[in-house]
């Protein structure tokens, strides 16, 4: 195993890593929530008379619906987290966040097949579509953010079981830091101009004969980015061979011949 | 390489598309278009490549507790990331500053950095610094890693501190056996200065007769009568080490088995300087066989056993003295040598309850060194050196009981005519109690 011989300065998961996940998670649930109640989908807590009455100033002051949202999902969270199931974690956190959205987005189908699911809602045909695929997206970033935050702890602890100095742990973290924000940026502004290009090809509809050309254009430029992300990784995966290098899992968690 | 949650992110990607164009829905295809170009954007980096590790050693032999600066330094040309160089240390090594480990970060363009690090080896021996493993890691978790060695290995050659023996050198003592023919050696070079006539023995070069002298009176034994000249070589020593791994107890700096070799490299600085005839063994160490050092006398002498003594290694105490004592009779016959035996008395103690075989044959073994000296006319000095282990020093009841049992054993030892002399290291260095000992019997 890779491992500093020096005095390694040992310690738990970095709190500060710990509480941008739950800040963020917090973020991204609160934001759910609001997709909820902007859609009308209220959650009704019926509680007990004995409990009204022991606390009713703090449950009619409360905002319970976000705090129950957050509370329990956060919960979740941390503990699958505690027992190390990291991906199971993330897949719950998928969900809860990415779910809400779908109600809104729902009543964004050009083609008609929502029709044959009626969805209760009190919302109509006038939501502006850019308001929903800005919320939509926020949370995509969010999630992928929250993702890319929980593995820069993970490998962070890892680094710092193996006594890497702590000088080059933030380093690397703070350029990590940077390097996602540049990404995520990019990512969103390639994404909107997909998008624009997307609507002004729109005024061609009729070419297609009554088809949504905007859909057909932004399926088209998924479609491509999807291909190019494949290629690129095969090609990745062809070069390291080439090289000679070796494709490791996790080569911090896995032994070098010998010691430390 | 992706990883599964990365191949999953494609997966989700993949599933708000289809979603999107089934539904014919802007706000699923402008999330997949969002997921698909974050994935593409950290696939298509690829990590710092062109690396290349050079490393340096200022110098190829250290003291033990010397300081010894690794000079590394790390190129990369193409790629952005981190790079991991590490290097794998032997188990003595530890590094007293900087880190063996490191992390650097690349971006775009070349770079060249310094990455040393400091080690301190806590035990002598030759050790292995095995070649430079580095490996280069594409930003955002999932994207390509590349991994690699650069050499060369290095070997390193710590050797044992030895302290000056300058204090000793200052020591002018008068000698108290005033016999000094007894100090000379038997064997070894010889020089020109003439020192007695007398009568020829078997043995004896025809060139050494002195025929004049010879023909001058006829004796009744007819034997002629031969020069002898003055020996090259005023002395000699013969040390015996224990190396068994009950001397490797305590800190590994400071224990009775690297006190041992320190007073051996002590010894051996201080007759070798007088032009004295060395000779050691090794008893005890690693494998079960001994190490010897055949009798030599000068400064080369001294580096060969350095060199000994930097590889030893314990071993389990099964070969016991007597068996070195009588695989170097012939030396000790020729040399008549003054013989230090180097080790610890107390384990040599048999508690109640105990077979007290091993001392038995300690002591037999110190007997046997002791009548080959009786044997051969030899008049040499047989003296037990006891190094006092420093392991009990804070259990003072355990440290009580060892220098009770060490007394016993060298009230033992001394009734077999070899002497004692009691050396606790942490109270005193070696060289003290050398002036002494050359105080005393000079």
């Amino acid at each position: 195993m890779w491992r500093s011989t020096g005095s390694p300065d040992i310690d738990a998961a970095n709190p500060g890593f710990v509480a941008a996940e739950s800040l963020l998670l917090s973020g991204l649930l609160l934001l759910g929530v609001y997709v909820l109640w902007d859609v009308g989908l209220v959650l009704e807590v019926q509680w007990p008379p004995e409990v009204m009455r022991a606390a009713r100033p703090m449950i009619l002051f409360l905002p319970w619906q976000p705090v129950l949202a957050v509370s329990l999902v956060l919960a979740a969270y941390w503990t699958l987290q505690a027992f190390g199931r990291s991906s199971f974690a993330f897949a719950l956190t998928v969900l809860a966040a990415a779910l809400p959205h779908g109600v809104p987005a729902w009543f964004h189908n050009r083609i008609g097949w929502y029709e044959l699911i009626v969805v209760r809602a009190g919302v109509g045909g006038d939501r502006t579509i850019y308001w929903d695929m800005a919320l939509f997206v926020t949370c995509l970033v969010g999630l992928v953010a929250l993702h890319r935050i929980a593995e820069m702890r993970r490998l962070d602890r890892r680094l710092s079981l193996r006594g890497m100095e702590l000088a080059d742990r933030r380093r690397v973290m703070r350029y990590e830091a940077l390097m996602f924000i540049g990404l995520v940026v990019a990512g969103l502004l390639l994404a909107g101009l997909l998008v624009l290009v997307a609507e002004a090809l729109a005024v061609y509809s009729e070419l297609l004969g009554g088809s949504p050309l905007a859909i057909v254009a932004l399926g088209g430029f998924a479609a491509l980015l999807l291909a190019l992300t494949l290629l690129f990784w095969f090609r990745g995966r062809q070069g390291a061979r080439d090289e000679g290098g070796i494709w490791r899992e996790d080569p911090l968690a896995e032994s070098m011949p010998g010691r430390p | 390489m992706y990883r599964p949650v990365q191949l999953s992110w494609i997966a989700v990607a993949l599933v708000l598309l289809v979603l999107g164009l089934t539904l014919g829905n802007m706000i699923l295809l402008s999330g997949a278009i969002f997921v698909l170009i974050s994935a593409l954007l950290s696939t298509a980096l690829p990590p710092p490549s062109g690396i290349v590790v050079t490393r340096s050693l200022p110098k190829a032999a250290y003291w033990v507790g010397d300081t010894l600066t690794v000079q590394r330094r790390l190129t990369a040309h193409g790629g952005i990331g981190a790079v991991f160089v590490h290097d794998q240390l032997p188990q003595e090594a530890q590094v007293v500053q900087g880190s063996n480990l490191r992390l650097v970060w690349k971006w775009p363009g070349s770079m060249t950095t310094d990455i040393s690090y400091q080690l301190q080896f806590s035990k002598r021996g030759m050790f292995t610094l095995p070649e430079t493993n580095w490996e280069s890691r594409a930003p955002f978790g999932g994207g390509r890693r590349v991994y690699g060695s650069h050499g060369p290995s290095f070997q390193v050659s710590v050797v044992p501190r030895i302290r000056s023996i300058t204090r000793l050198n200052e020591v002018r003592a008068v000698g108290r056996r005033g016999l000094y023919q007894g100090d000379l050696a038997k064997t070894g070079a010889s020089t020109d200065d003439f020192r007695e006539l007398r009568l020829y023995q078997p043995g004896d070069p025809f060139k050494r007769i002195n025929w004049k002298a010879s023909a001058r009176g006829t004796r009744a034994d007819n034997l002629p009568l031969v020069n002898e000249v003055e020996p090259e070589t005023k002395k000699g020593v013969w040390i015996f080490l224990d190396m068994a791994d009950y001397m490797d107890v305590g800190m590994p700096l400071s224990n009775p088995l690297e006190n041992t070799v320190e007073a051996s490299g002590t010894l051996a600085q201080y007759y070798l300087a007088r032009g004295s005839t060395l000779g050691a063994y090794a008893y005890n160490s690693y494998g079960g066989y001994g190490e010897l050092l055949t009798p030599e006398t000068g400064n080369r002498q001294f580096n060969r056993l350095i060199q000994m003594l930097t590889g030893l290694r314990p071993g389990s105490p099964e070969e016991g003295l007597l068996q070195p004592v009588e695989r170097c009779k012939s030396f000790l016959f020729r040399m008549r040598p003054e013989v230090f035996v180097i080790t610890r008395l107390d384990v040599h103690y048999a508690r109640p309850g105990e077979t007290s075989e091993a001392f038995e044959r300690f002591k037999a073994a110190i007997r046997r060194l002791v009548s080959l000296g009786t044997h051969s006319g030899w008049r040499g000095r047989v003296r037990v050196v006891h190094v006092d282990p420093q392991a009990f020093r804070e259990d003072t009841q355990a440290l009580g009981l060892a220098k009770w049992e060490t007394r016993l054993v060298a009230k033992d030892l001394r009734g077999t005519g070899a002497s004692v002399i009691e050396w606790d290291p942490t109270l005193e260095e070696f060289t003290s109690v050398l002036v002494r000992h050359v105080e005393i019997y000079r």
